[in-house]
């Protein structure tokens, strides 16, 4: 048979049956001659042959088999109609599937997640925030979505922006932000040099500007060291910027605080586990939440993704782990040093240099309600204690 | 009936027409040992793995072979397949 005779006879539907009977040739030629064709004949046994036929000459066959006294039994049902057939019964299951592919298809048309990049000064979700703002929200249709004036908005939102950049991968959108670099020194601005920190001075250098404390005075935070205001060479009152260094010897202090008892968690071996499903937005949980009053948790996630986009469909399994929690009293002196070294590295990253310190003062008071111990550090340092302070 | 018979079949050569449409005879094709087609055939008399017979206006057409399987049938043409190693006009 040719090929689309071949794919007519699948599409059609055909039975293969067994012919059993001394006289099948005579059943066959009188099917042939009643314009029922048969394929695929096959002698099985002296008195057995398998054919093939279409289902619909399958009725008329009867009567000629019935005189030639050949038994016929079906043995495979092939073709579309078949199948077709089958798929019925599962009926439910393809139009779910159908239903469940058709709705991620949809869902897959929205922006769903945002994502801000490349931010460092401006918090991203300022930008975050604005993106919203200007109508780029989790659920927008990707169609909806103008890039370009959504970068506009945000460009003029936000002067400190050098760049920004929006597209969409799948259903994410991510917002790439460049952010200026800030001004370096800047000579036209007015203003003076002020005290960030007390102390005594022992050392004043102008470079320009009035100098208002001398070595040996005693200032506090915030007292204007250096003026901008000073006299030219013509006795000419003139507003600047004050540049200059003021040297002072400063207590600098710090303290840290370090709990007396340590809690460490161990597993009780109970564990639970729940499933989630994220579709979009929405989180669906399937499965009872934790049922322990302490626990840790292990989160696992998939994602399903075509080819590289993301679709919003999301399963978790959370898993919790019960745990319980135990305390133990800790030595005092390492407690102790614990919190001094902390302290000294808070004052470190406020630029206090360790090995120029000219005096150190440390007290230990025990903090009663969080039980724990407070170290308070207080160092002499002489170091440059002014800040330009713009009028 | 012979005159008819010959009447047809000059007619046919004097047309150039193919001589199994206008005389009622059997038309054979053999590809290779593979497979056998015959049109105009008058029916299945016998059909085993090893023989098949076929009536045909001309007498009976033997095929022998092994594995003999019968690809197709229908009132105008049987096709036969599976190693033919005979045919026999009987």
């Amino acid at each position: 048979m040719a090929m689309t005779a071949k794919l007519w006879t699948w599409l059609v539907g055909y039975l293969v049956v067994r012919f059993r009977g001394p006289y099948v040739e005579r059943a066959l030629n009188a099917a042939a001659q009643d314009g029922i064709p048969c394929w695929g004949i096959e002698r099985l046994t002296t008195d057995i042959v398998i054919t093939r036929l279409s289902v619909r000459h399958f009725r008329r066959l009867r009567p000629i088999l019935r005189t030639y006294g050949v038994g016929a039994a079906i043995f495979e049902r092939q073709g579309l109609p078949f199948v077709l057939n089958r798929l019925r019964k599962r009926l439910f299951f393809i139009v779910g599937l159908l239903v469940v592919s058709l709705g991620i298809l949809y869902l897959s048309s929205f922006v769903w997640f945002i994502e801000v990049t490349g931010s460092d000064r401006i918090r991203a979700d300022e930008i975050l925030n604005a993106a919203v703002a200007h109508g780029l929200f989790s659920g927008l249709p990707r169609r909806a979505l103008n890039e370009a004036a959504l970068e506009a908005a945000l460009m003029s939102q936000f002067p400190s922006l050098a760049w920004a950049d929006i597209r969409v991968e799948g259903t994410r959108a991510v917002i790439e932000v460049v952010e200026r670099q800030p001004a370096e020194y800047d000579p036209s601005l007015v203003g003076d040099i002020v005290a960030l920190f007390g102390g005594v001075v022992t050392d004043v250098f102008v470079a320009r500007g009035t100098a208002l404390v001398h070595p040996g005075d005693e200032v506090h935070p915030g007292d204007v060291l250096i003026s901008g205001t000073y006299y030219d060479r013509w006795g000419r009152k003139q507003q600047g910027r004050a540049q200059g260094a003021v040297w002072a010897r400063t207590w600098r202090e710090s303290f840290a605080e370090v709990p007396l008892y340590e809690s460490y968690q161990w597993d009780t071996g109970e564990v639970h586990s729940q499933m989630l499903l994220k579709l979009g937005k929405y989180t669906i949980p399937l499965g009872l939440n934790s049922p322990f009053s302490a626990y840790r948790t292990e989160v696992r996630i998939w994602q399903l993704k075509f080819g590289n986009h993301e679709l919003p469909v999301q399963f978790t399994q959370r898993k919790f782990i019960e745990v319980q929690y135990e305390k133990r009293l800790l030595p005092r002196a390492s407690v102790e040093e614990l919190a001094l070294e902390e302290a000294w590295s808070k004052l470190e990253e406020q630029g206090v240099e360790r090995g120029k310190v000219a005096q150190v003062r440390t007290a230990a008071v025990e903090v009663p309600d969080a039980e724990a111990l407070r170290v308070i550090l207080a160092v002499l340092v002489e170091q440059n204690i002014g800040e330009f302070r713009e009028n | 009936m012979p005159r008819k018979l010959n009447l047809k079949k000059q007619f046919a050569q004097l047309m150039d027409l193919p001589p199994e449409a206008v005389i009622n005879s059997a038309l054979i094709k053999i590809v290779g040992n593979l497979e056998i087609s015959i049109s105009n055939h008058r029916g299945l008399v016998e059909y085993t793995t090893t023989a098949i017979r076929v009536a045909s206006p001309q007498g009976v057409i033997a095929v022998s072979g092994a594995g003999l399987v019968i690809h197709y049938l229908s009132s105008d043409e049987i096709k036969v397949g599976g190693r033919i190693t005979g045919v026999e006009l009987q």
